[in-house]
């Protein structure tokens, strides 16, 4: 889909990305994990990337964000190449992974501490961030006090903070049961609705990418886009919606992309 | 969106049950929170007092067994070296010797202390560097040091210095070794959300290596402190008799057993209180470090 150059806000161009491993006899194994990938991303747009195990979405997103080199091609935000991680952009990862030391508060404020915003003032964009979440009640708790739901929502507490231009998300809910899930899924939705950031949100549940994403991408084992899928339901989502034909047969095609 | 976890409340499990069922669960809490407590304070019990009555029928046998005794030459009783500890303490020439031994001690310690948790982090994220310098590190903790001490009073005479270099070298490499395994070991996942949040070198260090290596450094802490005085105790004894050696030879030789036996305690005592104030300090702080991201 071609879009103008001031409506693309993430561009990922012919990026390929290998893994070198000490092979048998000292020749080096090459693992291509992306090959010749090209994805534009509009502003504003929430873009779900599906595939299986392996195939390489989570490289994608480390690449944009900047914590993955690539070896060929180039990857713009808002027109700016990435060569690194950047304030433009915010991770939310699939375990939380908050410090354990700090409260939800001092981690929500990370990102914040590290862009070098005085105390008062990251402390006062931390418990808002908290606030839309739903755990501004649970500012002082420590990550081992707190179910993996709620850490997981000071994640994306901590990524809302930094008020970043493109959110990152890969795999957020992965780890969670099928109830947390949901209701963080319909968190996220409600949140994404109020501030309509761009968002590239990696997962291998082929509903949440339909429930959530406005297009979705899917990846293949071989490291390459296969297949695109827009415009299938209307916004705003509602849970109703996922026992309808047009979701039903959505699933199914992607399904088939997958296979 | 509530986002409250779906879990029982106490006495949630009394709404919408038949009175009786209700009134008899109620019943069960009660004798379940009675019978915890009692356990507990069965735990607890144990835990001064059986500690306390092992040691009150140590010194009791002790005692006993030291009295009037031929043994007296060798093993004082207990009474007798606790009243020599408690003299000791009222006579100037323990303090000065005691200064003399602690001067050397605090310097060499804090020396270790100083240069040892920063290289113990260095080393954990620099893995070329820590190639390099695991040959002395591991060395060090299986031969034992005090086989170098000859060759440091050769090198450094029989001087304060000597004294300090040889504590250093007995608590430094005890210091390092639980610090470079702990920063080492700080999870992929935590450095790279640093990263992603645009932490620079000394952020990183700063708000994740270092914290997270906080249970690393205070066992290091202990070791080092530990080593140190082993380390003093051993070159005051054999090499240089000064200071806490020089009075416990002095006692030694004019068959004093008692004063050995009480200035021993002293030191002793000592060494454990700065030992149990790490550990207190460490169990406050590990509540905090609990499921510190290790991967």
């Amino acid at each position: 889909m071609a879009h103008s150059d001031q409506d693309i806000m993430v561009a990922v161009n012919d990026v390929s990305k290998s893994f070198v491993k000490p092979g048998k006899r000292r020749n080096p194994e090459i693992l291509p994990v992306l090959r010749n990938i090209n994805i534009q991303i509009k502003r504003s747009e929430f873009v779900a990337i599906v595939g299986p195990t392996g195939c390489g979405k989570t490289s994608v997103l480390r690449a944009i964000g900047g914590l993955l080199p690539i070896d060929a091609g180039a990857i713009t935000v808002d027109g700016k190449l990435v060569t690194g991680p950047g304030l433009d952009r915010a991770m939310v990862f699939q375990d939380a992974t908050l410090l354990p030391w700090a409260t939800a508060l001092e981690n929500a404020a990370f990102g914040l501490k590290q862009r070098g915003v005085p105390k008062k003032q990251r402390e006062e964009l931390a418990r808002e961030s908290l606030e839309t979440v739903g755990l501004g009640h649970r500012a002082a708790a420590l990550p081992h006090e707190m179910s993996g739901g709620m850490r997981q929502r000071v994640g994306i507490a901590r990524a809302l903070a930094v008020n970043p231009g493109v959110l990152l998300m890969d795999e957020p809910f992965g780890a969670l049961d099928e109830i947390t899930r949901r209701s963080l899924q319909d968190e996220l939705a409600r949140i994404w609705d109020e501030d309509r950031k761009t968002v590239i949100f990696v997962t291998h549940s082929v509903e949440e990418a339909l429930y959530l994403a406005d297009r979705i991408l899917v990846m293949s084992h071989a490291g390459r886009v296969t297949d695109e899928i827009s415009d299938f339901l209307p916004r705003p989502r509602t849970r109703g919606m996922e026992s309808s034909d047009a979701f039903t047969r959505q699933r199914e095609k992607i399904w088939e992309a997958l296979s | 969106m509530n986002g409250r976890a779906v879990h029982a409340r106490p006495g949630a499990r009394s709404e919408a049950l038949p009175p009786d069922v209700a009134t008899r669960l109620a019943r069960l809490d009660e004798r379940l929170a009675t019978q915890w407590q009692r356990r507990r304070r069965l735990e607890i019990a144990a835990a001064i007092g059986l500690p306390l009555l092992i040691g009150v029928a140590f010194v009791a046998y002790w005692e006993s067994a030291t009295t009037g005794s031929s043994q007296n030459v060798l093993i004082p009783s207990f009474t007798s070296f606790i009243a020599a500890a408690y003299d000791q303490l009222g006579q100037g020439g323990f303090w000065s010797a005691a200064w003399t031994s602690e001067s050397a001690l605090l310097l060499a310690l804090g020396a270790a202390i100083v240069l040892g948790i920063p290289i113990g982090l260095y080393l954990g994220r620099h893995r070329t560097i820590d190639g390099l310098a695991s040959g002395y590190l591991d060395s060090a903790v299986v031969t034992p040091t005090a086989v170098f001490m000859p060759l440091v009073i050769v090198g450094l005479g029989p001087t304060f210095w000597a004294r300090v270099f040889v504590i250093f070298i007995f608590a430094f490499p005890y210091i390092v070794l639980p610090i470079r395994v702990s920063s080492s070991t700080v999870g992929k996942d935590l450095t790279d959300m640093a990263r992603s949040y645009g932490a620079s070198r000394w952020g990183l260090w700063r708000d994740v290596l270092v914290p997270a290596s906080v249970p690393g450094i205070f066992t290091g802490l202990r070791q080092g402190v530990a080593h140190a005085f082993t380390g003093m105790f051993l070159i005051e004894l054999t090499f240089l008799s000064v200071g806490i050696g020089y009075l416990l030879t002095g006692y030694e030789e004019s068959f004093d057993p008692a004063d050995v036996f009480g200035v021993s305690l002293i030191v002793v005592l000592e060494a454990l209180v700065v030992m149990v104030l790490l550990q207190s300090a460490q169990n406050r702080l590990s509540s905090k470090w609990r499921e510190a991201g290790r991967r």
